[in-house]
């Protein structure tokens, strides 16, 4: 079941949170819990079936970790249990190519969340930073609850497990659950589905002939597609949560025009980023390793980020590609360079290496980059004029909504009554966005990611 | 203040999503909707496979959309979005200047299986067998849409369609034809398939092909039986900025009388059918005025005494063009293949008509079919 669904939107949702409210307090966590189990249920039992057993083993594995005393035996414990972990999710998402019957059963739904949720879970545990859970009930929640399964956002278990305890959940916080989902489903319906054409116009090009123009605006279209899907999953997800009173962290930071390669991977998906920062390139800066082996360590953490996004080749590449050139700013860049500049070579690397992102294959996106350079004697054609005149508008209008201009035009408004009037008409203007989403998913019900994928 | 749009915004949110809800799940439901001419999923069983799978979800959600209150209101509002943002384009419908043309018709299936079939038919078959793969509006005009969309697909289609066909098929070449005639009204603006006119054209060398001489286009009374015919383009996008679509009967005066035409399903009972059912007009299914209902085989006997038969074996796209072959046979037999839910054999002999023609519409012609039913 899709966040952006007529049956999520219309059904699920409105009936889990008006139900919720009539639970009193002690068992709100519970009744989550059965909500959740719900959803996964209707994604298909197999599937709940699949949720049970991760949260099953992690338990154990959280446990058993806990229990062994000695630092490096512990460290080699919660490395095998993680590995153990990866391999499900690997085995998961590419066992569904091998088999009729897993593929009849098995939903890919958050499997790369849930995997980085338990990966993370196990490394706190052996890092003593939380304790082990005892409570099944608890950690099944954080596995399961199905306001950030799909799509996160990533939350560590140890703010997770204390907002279990004690959070307050007022209408305040739903008014404003409902305006993040409602901000986050826009970003996907409007924005998302509205440049997904472009990329998909261009992808059906026969890679060698397509033109210079045409491969960048292809290109640029996926970036602001990328960015405008994964973005709107997360505010979905934690405008859900905070219905149900769980204050998530907040996944992006206006990343598509980033001043700099390391501003870009700060504002760029930061609960996961950070997560995979703080396994992997952490523990090496606390230590006395020198500046080329941390910087090796950033560099290897964004391309198991890549990887993270989908297990191909191609994805690892584009992972080197965003963490040697923020490394490589870090010593040739200028901290006093004019930041037009800055933001123009950010820009032209993120959607040149968003062409790895998408590439099927590495000699498809090296056919790509050749044809970005002028490599098919094409720098324009018809087509890309066509493309061109009819995405201008929806590529503008996307980067500007990709900025914090607009948040900015808001916040900075001196004028009390500007602001007041603002949130009057707020809920008036949230209701009509929900209505134009509505109508766009009116025809087949749903607007699933087309991406391929997490 | 910002407790007053928190609250307005979470009471606004459920009482609009829980009213629709309610309006969706108890309104009076229709089994057809009239807009875009197809049947809506209807309430979904329960069984512990679908639950196992989550099909049930799927089930449960087409029919939610389905019956969403306020359907056909969405529907319009996000054409009119569709159509100002980004390209042309409605659905996977481009709206060319005066014209709707499927972007995407050709779905990227198999058709071994079809002609696999095709190719048994008339190895087990004493008479000749024709063959022909008809074009939709964007094999046409494909020239009206964007450049990169014009592929020429149709055409290589129904090339590499005719090269796996064997050598006792013959085949016959409808796509020159059409094209070289694209001037004139041979495709219906608001569907993808072609006009009674287009038909005609095909007819005269089709019907050359199998023996006769056709009849002159100034033999014919045409009847302008309506002119708001909105088709499958229309269905889909829902677009309504283009002209509607006229529909035609060819009538011989002077030729023959239709003695009996009887429709027959699968269970071998007959009904009386008619080669224009005119009850259809005003409905949402305007292209059944050819042929009736749709029906799995249809027995045309006429006053001729020439004692010739024919069995065409097609799809929607012949259902105008069977009844200019009714003035050159005294037995026409027209079957559905994919109505067709058990053996051919059973319903009739096939070696009792000398010919046989297969007509397809090159986007229906997959191994979806059923084909293999003919030849058991």
């Amino acid at each position: 079941m899709e966040f952006s669904s007529l049956l999520f939107i219309y059904a699920f949702f409105p009936i889990a949170l008006l139900l919720y409210q009539f639970i009193p307090k002690a068992h709100r966590n519970s009744f989550l819990l059965l909500e959740s189990t719900v959803f996964c249920g209707l994604i298909g039992a197999g599937y709940l079936l699949f949720t049970t057993l991760i949260v099953l083993m992690n338990y154990i594995f959280g446990i058993l970790t806990a229990n062994v005393r000695n630092k490096p035996c512990r460290r080699i414990t919660a490395a095998a249990f993680i590995a153990a972990n990866a391999a499900a999710a690997i085995i998961f998402t590419n066992g569904m190519h091998v088999s009729d019957l897993l593929r009849s059963v098995l939903r890919p739904v958050g499997v790369c969340f849930m995997t980085l949720g338990a990966i993370g879970y196990i490394y706190d545990v052996c890092e003593k930073k939380v304790a082990a859970e005892k409570n099944i009930m608890n950690l099944a929640l954080y596995f399961m609850l199905f306001t950030k399964l799909p799509m996160g956002p990533l939350i560590g278990y140890g703010s997770f497990s204390r907002q279990l305890i004690g959070r307050c959940s007022s209408i305040e916080r739903i008014g404003e659950g409902i305006e993040l989902f409602i901000i986050g489903l826009a970003k996907k319906v409007i924005f998302a589905d509205s440049i997904y054409p472009l990329f998909f116009a261009v992808n059906t090009l026969d890679v060698k002939q397509i033109s210079a123009l045409s491969a960048w605006l292809g290109s640029t279209g996926y970036v602001l597609c990328l960015y405008f899907t994964l973005s709107g999953y997360s505010d979905m997800g934690a405008g859900l949560s905070r219905c149900f009173g769980f204050t998530l962290p907040r996944s992006f930071r206006y990343p598509c025009v980033s001043i700099g390669m390391n501003s870009f991977c700060r504002s760029w998906h930061i609960p996961v980023v950070r997560r995979f920062e703080e396994m992997i390139a952490s523990p090496l800066h606390r230590s006395r390793a020198s500046n080329a082996v941390k910087n090796a360590a950033f560099i290897a953490c964004w391309g198991i980020i890549g990887l993270w996004y989908s297990f191909r080749a191609s994805l690892f590449v584009w992972g080197i590609i965003i963490g040697t050139s923020a490394v490589i700013e870090r010593y040739l860049v200028d901290r006093k360079a004019l930041k037009a500049t800055s933001l123009i070579y950010t820009s032209v690397i993120i959607i040149v290496s968003a062409v790895f992102f998408f590439g099927g294959t590495m000699s498809y996106s090296l056919h790509y980059l050749f044809a970005m350079i002028g490599g098919n004697n094409n720098i324009a054609d018809g087509v890309s004029f066509y493309l061109l005149k009819s995405y201008a508008l929806v590529l503008l209008i996307s980067i500007y909504a990709s900025t914090d201009l607009f948040r900015n035009l808001i916040l900075r408004s001196k004028k009390r009554t500007f602001k007041n009037i603002a949130d009057a008409v707020s809920p008036i203007i949230m209701t009509a966005i929900l209505m134009i989403c509505t109508a766009l998913i009116s025809s087949s019900g749903s607007s699933g990611s087309m991406l391929g994928i997490l | 203040m910002k407790r007053f749009k928190t609250t307005a915004l979470t009471v606004m949110f459920l009482v609009l999503t829980l009213t629709v809800l309610v309006i969706t799940l108890f309104r009076e439901k229709g089994s057809i909707s009239y807009q875009e001419n197809r049947v809506l999923a209807g309430r979904p069983s329960f069984s512990v496979e679908a639950a196992v799978n989550g099909d049930i979800t799927r089930d449960f959600g087409s029919y939610i959309t389905d019956h969403f209150a306020g359907r056909s209101y969405l529907l319009k509002l996000k054409g009119v979005i569709e159509i100002n943002v980004g390209e042309r384009m409605i659905n996977g419908v481009y709206i060319s200047s005066d014209r709707l043309l499927s972007a995407n018709n050709l779905k990227n299936v198999s058709t071994e299986g079809f002609t696999e079939a095709v190719n048994t038919f008339s190895d087990n078959y004493e008479g000749t067998v024709y063959f022909t793969a008809l074009p939709t509006s964007t094999g046409v005009y494909g020239e009206m849409l964007p450049e990169y969309l014009n592929t020429g697909a149709e055409k290589q289609r129904i090339d590499s369609l005719y090269g796996d066909l064997g050598d006792k098929v013959r085949r016959i070449d409808a796509y020159s034809i059409l094209k070289m005639l694209n001037d004139n009204y041979i495709f219906y603006r608001n569907d993808t398939k072609w006009t009674s006119y287009g038909a005609y054209c095909v007819y005269r060398t089709v019907i050359q092909k199998l023996g006769f001489s056709p009849i002159a286009y100034d033999r014919f009374t045409i009847e302008h039986v309506t002119g708001d015919f909105r088709g499958n383009l229309y269905n889909r996008s829902q677009y309504t900025g283009i002209k509607a679509d006229m529909l035609d009967i060819y009538e011989y005066r002077r030729g023959t009388e239709i003695v009996s035409c009887k429709s027959y399903d699968n269970s071998g009972a007959a009904h009386d059918a008619k080669l224009y059912d005119k009850s259809f007009i005003g409905t949402n299914d305007m292209y059944r005025l050819y042929l009736g209902e749709k029906t799995l085989m249809l027995r045309i006997n006429t006053g001729l005494n020439n004692d010739k038969k024919l069995l065409v074996i097609k799809d929607d796209y012949a259902n105008c063009f069977v009844p200019f072959l009714t003035q050159h046979y005294s037995e026409i037999c027209v079957i559905s293949p994919d109505m067709l839910t058990s053996d051919l054999s059973k319903l009739l002999n096939v070696n009792e008509y000398e010919q046989t023609l297969f007509l397809f519409g090159i986007e229906n012609i997959s191994d979806e079919l059923n084909m293999q039913l003919l030849n058991r």
